[in-house]
């Protein structure tokens, strides 16, 4: 009796092609979990969610798309149907569309963040943890699924870049800058809930390019 | 390390991906001597402390059961669907055609019995072998060894035999049809395009092989769809088949 949960990622998938019920199970339960989380941070509704995760597991089992362990590995071919997936219903309903960078100003800062003050202080750690999830949910799209990538689901950058379908140095240069922009919107987030008023930036040193 | 080349690596340094040590050292150093880059980094410190406090919050998410439920009536209608495929064979090849193997073997056998009763015509005819899409490899080719015992030994012929396939479908028997002998009028050797009989996945992909000229009966070709008429049916028919290494045919085209 073979113990499933010591296969790799790849031997399950092969004995799963090969009629084994049991490795089916072990792969999905081992891999729905950040699947899951995934398509929920990039829409943030949990019926996208679902609907991404059993479509991308469905892909599997109708092998629409053979995995080729040469181009990286099961997780990161997993987490490209699914960000494919995501990507196809943002496209169809149009209903989960970020502030676009043409919200910034010229020097790429929104004009409403203002103060040096550290954007997250001061903030509960439920107000925290709502605040960066907002911060996320507001990003354009291909700076936020590096961020849920990278930052959130914890992946390498070349697992990252496998998924995306583009290079290490891309992954590297968007998350860079998707972080700063957190940075930012976190920064309004806090002032908009002290209440305090918006003059703009008090330094002007402060870069983040 | 100056502030440009702070801020290109703030959110690394913060997020404690990996860094080069001494690129590392450099940065923290800087920090201490500008207070815009230390406050950049502090943001930066903020953020990964942000998003890891949102990774721990959201670790126990995970589907709802019902998706798995709904999978695994999909995995168990597909495997009824399905014949189980060897976890030998690699995930983008298909189900073994399983008649045809039967008719290979037989086919096989029949094509030793007349190799000991016939007399053998050995041609190589590459340039109609490019014609017909069949390539011959570099680098040299290596000797094979006969598959059967032969009387005269034959001329081997090394070649490629490619199987053009439609990913995701099943390929079918490929029908013999009287047009194509005249499609290759010109040449007056070949009758026909090679026809595939290695539909077994089990069988090892093929890098060299031979090709060699055999007669067989005539009532054999209605195997592959041709017509045969009463009056020829006890004429023998000349074909070329392709043999792998293992000895195993892949292929047969037939010879006027």
């Amino acid at each position: 009796m073979v113990n499933h949960s010591t296969l790799s990622d790849e031997e399950l998938l092969l004995l799963m092609h090969g009629g084994d019920e049991d490795a089916f199970l072990t792969l999905y339960r081992r891999r729905q979990g950040p699947i899951y989380r995934f398509a929920l941070r990039m829409s943030g509704v949990e019926s996208v969610a679902e609907d991404v995760t059993q479509e991308v597991f469905m892909t599997l089992i109708r092998r629409e798309i053979g995995f080729d362990s040469t181009r990286g590995s099961v997780a990161g071919y997993l987490f490209g149907i699914a960000r494919n997936q995501v990507l196809k219903r943002f496209e169809k309903e149009r209903g989960y569309s970020s502030i676009e960078n043409e919200d910034l100003g010229e020097d790429g800062l929104d004009e409403r963040f203002v103060t040096q003050a550290n954007p997250l202080g001061d903030l509960t750690q439920r107000e925290l943890i709502e605040s960066v999830r907002s911060a996320v949910l507001s990003l354009p799209v291909h700076y936020r699924e590096v961020v849920v990538l990278c930052d959130l689901n914890e992946m390498s950058y070349a697992d990252a870049a496998g998924a995306l379908g583009c290079a290490v140095g891309t992954v590297r240069s968007r998350l860079h800058r998707a972080r700063g922009l957190l940075v930012e919107r976190l920064r309004g987030i806090h002032q908009s809930q002290n209440g305090q008023p918006q003059n703009g930036l008090t330094d002007p040193e402060t870069c983040y390019v | 390390m100056n502030c440009s080349g702070f801020q290109k690596n703030v959110h690394a340094l913060a997020a404690e991906r990996l860094m080069d040590a001494a690129e590392r050292a450099n940065a923290l150093r800087h920090a201490e001597n500008c207070s815009s880059c230390a406050a950049a980094l502090a943001d930066a410190r903020a953020l990964t402390a942000g998003l890891k406090s949102l990774v721990v919050a959201e670790q126990e998410i995970e589907a709802p059961a019902c998706v798995e439920n709904a999978l695994l009536l999909a995995y168990r209608k597909r495997a009824e669907q399905t014949p189980a495929v060897s976890s030998a064979v690699p995930l983008v090849r298909r189900t073994p055609f399983r008649p045809l193997v039967a008719i290979a073997a037989g086919l096989l056998l029949i094509f030793g019995v007349v190799f000991w009763r016939s007399i053998i015509a050995r041609k190589t005819t590459p340039t109609k072998d490019e014609r017909l899409g069949i390539t011959t490899p570099t680098p040299e080719v290596k000797p094979p060894n006969p598959p059967t015992p032969v009387e005269e030994k034959p001329e081997t012929v090394i070649a490629t035999h490619r199987q053009r396939r439609t990913p995701g479908a099943v390929k079918p028997a490929r029908p013999f049809v009287q047009d194509e002998i005249t499609a290759y009028a010109d040449d007056p050797q070949i009758a026909s395009d090679f026809i595939s009989i290695d539909e077994d996945q089990s069988l090892t992909p093929m890098e060299t092989g031979q090709l060699i000229r055999v007669q067989m009966p005539r009532a054999l070709i209605a195997r592959f769809g041709a017509p045969v008429s009463a009056e020829k049916a006890d004429v023998p028919v000349t074909a070329d088949l392709l043999l792998g290494e293992d000895g195993i045919a892949r292929a047969i085209r037939f010879v006027r």
